[in-house]
């Protein structure tokens, strides 16, 4: 057994009890419940896991995540118009979600509703792991679920106002560290097109676990923009397995921006199910102290001329560490498939560390495909340039470090998310680097 | 007192040594003309003076405006005035053009205990400035110098100088790669700045410059040494006779 170093996992009993649940999803908890008993917590070991190392996680005693009932959205979600849908702990909190204005088209049902309904059709909706192999934290999540999101946007819809899925990881000032297994359900009918906005932040001081699954489905001609902000406290671990699938011709935007938590890993998996299908997957994020920023990306080409496109840009200052893993398989039946990969970091300390490790595996002879990563130091002409106007070391430093993250940010193609996201970038950019007007 | 004394100055670059005992003076009020081979030492004596890594002297003194200039970080000879504008300009992607000289314009005002200015007040006075170098509103927004022409470049460097006001600007080959029309505005840019406070140091291949900024005194500088010294006829008889005379007396 791979954690035979580590004798008491801190989710094995979470995973029993949500496993032994008679609900409308037992036999899914069941199943989910062995696959994370046999697995366990990852190790580096396990080669996905390979640069980064939950221990820190493993060491923290957990209990379940206390009901906490917010009054505001912490400031640090990301200001932009839309319809909030937040979950605190992994549990709807219906005082700062606007169900009665949800947009035409879209249906949104609390998970903890559906399952206290008894809604058979659940089983079908849910998998063990999204999905993803091998992959025993989602398989914890669906042993452990207690509540999450159910949303659906009709065929043909075409809504304009984003959904605003706000995340909150709380723990205050409690010793004992909360772990919360949230979970989002989502799929576009053919030929919808949506805004899908997540902030996940925190609340309190003490240490949280947030391990959330989204199973994300595009109908044939559907469109989503899915703009995420990763923002946690400093004693926050957060883990989240995407998985999406695309049928054909849909279109996926994304992009991620990681700036909080501990230690965070997003990782994301890309079915392009259908011919044509085409994603967009990017971000950025700035790591400093002793922070571990993780961006886990698989896609699979499995149908002809599908496009993938990932961009990536990092900054890593202090002892923090980042790590891009990214494979694009390409199937022989993905004939004229243009895959991409672009991974960037800036070091700007001695301490400051990236692994980086694209990948293409390609068994289409019609392809266009292509990765590359840089990773280095500010250069070194630029910042003579602005000094030699006047302008301090710092501040020179933080023009070129803000503008290359700011760059990446404002190519992202929805204007309020970009806008949310620029100023969330510049507002950690200024308390951690000391850079902005 | 001079604005600029340099004395014996010696630099090595990456171990070898570039600029071999130079000595120059420059009065407030002076336009000092610099010309000389490729190679000879011109940048290399300008990168010396502004202050970048690698160019620190081994040997000599420079006071500017009585202080030791060699004391001094990049940033803190701007801010006491000193400007050097490139010879190859460098490229900011994500840094607007606007925000890059708000920047610069404040930590210079700021040095001088003067308040910065706020945004409309700045953005006003540097489209006023743009105007008289014929620079569209367009080039100060871009990210600086991205996606310029060579003659663009030079002419935001003309733009960064009038901007910033300095008391002894360097213009390191400014002229190379303008047109005529060009040369015009940048030597306007120039000579409008001129006053009995100011002093500039203009290093340049060509005559041609020199009929619209006249200096006072025209060097050589050969093989890392200012080998010839006169006014501005000198620049009259290089440009008819080469440097051969004095590159094979250096
Ligand atoms: N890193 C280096 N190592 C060694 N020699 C160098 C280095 N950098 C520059 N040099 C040399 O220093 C000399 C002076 O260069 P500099 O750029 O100062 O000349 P310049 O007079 O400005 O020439 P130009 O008229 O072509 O602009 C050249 O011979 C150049 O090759
Ligand atoms: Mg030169």
């Amino acid at each position: 057994m791979s954690h035979s170093d580590a004798p008491t996992d801190p989710f094995l009993e979470a995973a029993r009890s949500g496993g032994a649940k008679a609900d409308a999803i037992a036999p899914l908890r069941a199943r989910a419940a062995d696959a994370y008993a046999a697995a366990g917590l990852p190790t580096r070991r396990v080669e996905r896991w390979k640069f980064t190392d939950l221990n820190r996680l493993r060491k923290l005693g957990f209990s379940g995540s206390p009901v906490v009932e917010p009054a505001v959205v912490p400031e640090n979600a990301l200001a932009v118009e839309g319809v909030r849908l937040t979950l605190v702990n992994g549990r709807v909190c219906a005082a700062l979600s606007d169900l009665d204005t949800l947009p035409e088209g879209v249906r949104v049902r609390s998970l903890a509703a559906a399952l206290a309904d008894g809604d058979a059709a659940l089983a079908d909706r849910l998998s063990v792991d999204a999905g993803v192999t091998d992959a025993p934290l989602a398989a914890l999540n669906t042993a452990a679920l207690e509540d999450g999101w159910l949303i659906d946007v009709a065929e043909g819809a075409m809504v304009e106002t984003p959904l605003h899925l706000i995340f909150i990881a709380a723990n205050e000032g409690a010793e004992q560290a909360a772990a919360c297994h949230p979970r989002l359900a989502l799929t576009l009918g053919a030929n919808a097109s949506a805004t899908v906005i997540e902030s996940h932040v925190g609340l309190g001081a003490g240490p949280t676990f947030s391990n959330s699954v989204s199973e994300i489905a595009l109908s044939r001609g559907a469109r989503l923009g899915h703009y995420v902000l990763q923002d946690e406290t400093d004693a926050a671990f957060h883990i989240a397995s995407s998985a999406l699938r695309l049928d054909e011709s849909a279109v996926y935007d994304g992009f991620v921006l990681q700036l909080g938590a501990a230690l965070a890993r997003r990782e994301l998996r890309v079915e392009l199910a259908g011919p044509r299908a085409d994603c967009r997957l990017d971000g950025a994020y700035l790591g400093h102290d002793a922070q571990v920023l993780d961006n886990t990306l698989f896609v699979d080409h499995a149908a002809p001329e599908t496009v993938s496109r990932e961009t990536f840009k990092g900054v890593l200052d202090d002892k923090a560490r980042g790590v891009f893993q990214a494979k694009t398989l390409v199937r022989p039946e993905a004939q004229r498939t243009d895959g991409r990969q672009l991974h960037k970091a800036l070091l700007l300390s001695d301490g400051a560390e990236v692994d980086a490790k694209p990948e293409l595996e390609i068994y289409a002879d019609d392809v266009a495909c292509s990765h590359g990563a840089t990773a280095g130091d500010l250069d070194h002409d630029q910042l003579f340039y602005l000094r030699a106007r006047g302008i301090p070391e710092a501040t020179a430093r933080g023009l070129l470090i803000e503008a290359f993250l700011t760059e990446h940010v404002q190519a992202v193609a929805h204007a309020g998310a970009r806008a949310a996201l620029a100023a969330a970038l510049a507002a950690k950019l200024k308390a951690v680097e000391g850079v902005g007007a | 007192m001079a604005l600029l004394e340099i004395k014996n100055l010696h630099v090595a670059v990456d171990g070898t040594e570039i600029l071999h005992g130079v000595d120059l003076t420059v009065n407030p009020g002076e336009v000092h003309a610099i010309m000389g081979p490729n190679g000879s030492g011109k940048s290399t004596l300008s990168y010396a003076l502004a202050g970048r890594e690698g160019y620190e002297p081994s040997e000599g003194e420079v006071a500017y405006d009585g202080q030791d200039l060699l004391e001094m970080a990049p940033e803190e000879r701007a801010c006491e005035g000193l400007f050097l504008a490139f010879q190859y300009p460098v490229e900011l992607p994500g840094v607007g053009g606007t925000t890059f000289l708000k920047h610069a314009l404040n930590a210079r005002r700021k040095h001088r205990g003067e308040d910065e200015l706020d945004a409309m007040e700045f953005v006003k006075a540097l489209r006023a400035k743009a105007k008289e170098l014929n620079m569209s509103d367009d080039m100060l927004k871009r990210p600086v110098n991205v996606g310029f022409s060579g003659g663009e470049k030079k002419r935001n460097e003309t733009l960064q100088m009038a901007v910033l006001e300095p008391r002894l600007a360097i213009l390191d080959e400014t002229d190379s790669g303008l047109d005529i029309d060009a040369l015009k505005i940048v030597a306007d840019g120039v000579n409008r700045l001129r006053s009995p406070e100011r002093a500039f140091v203009v290093i340049t291949h060509y005559q041609r410059l020199l009929d619209y900024i006249v200096p006072d005194h025209v060097h050589v500088l050969s093989k890392g040494r200012i080998v010839k010294s006169g006014g501005k006829e000198l620049a009259h008889e290089l440009e008819a006779k080469g440097y051969a005379d004095y590159v094979d007396a250096a």
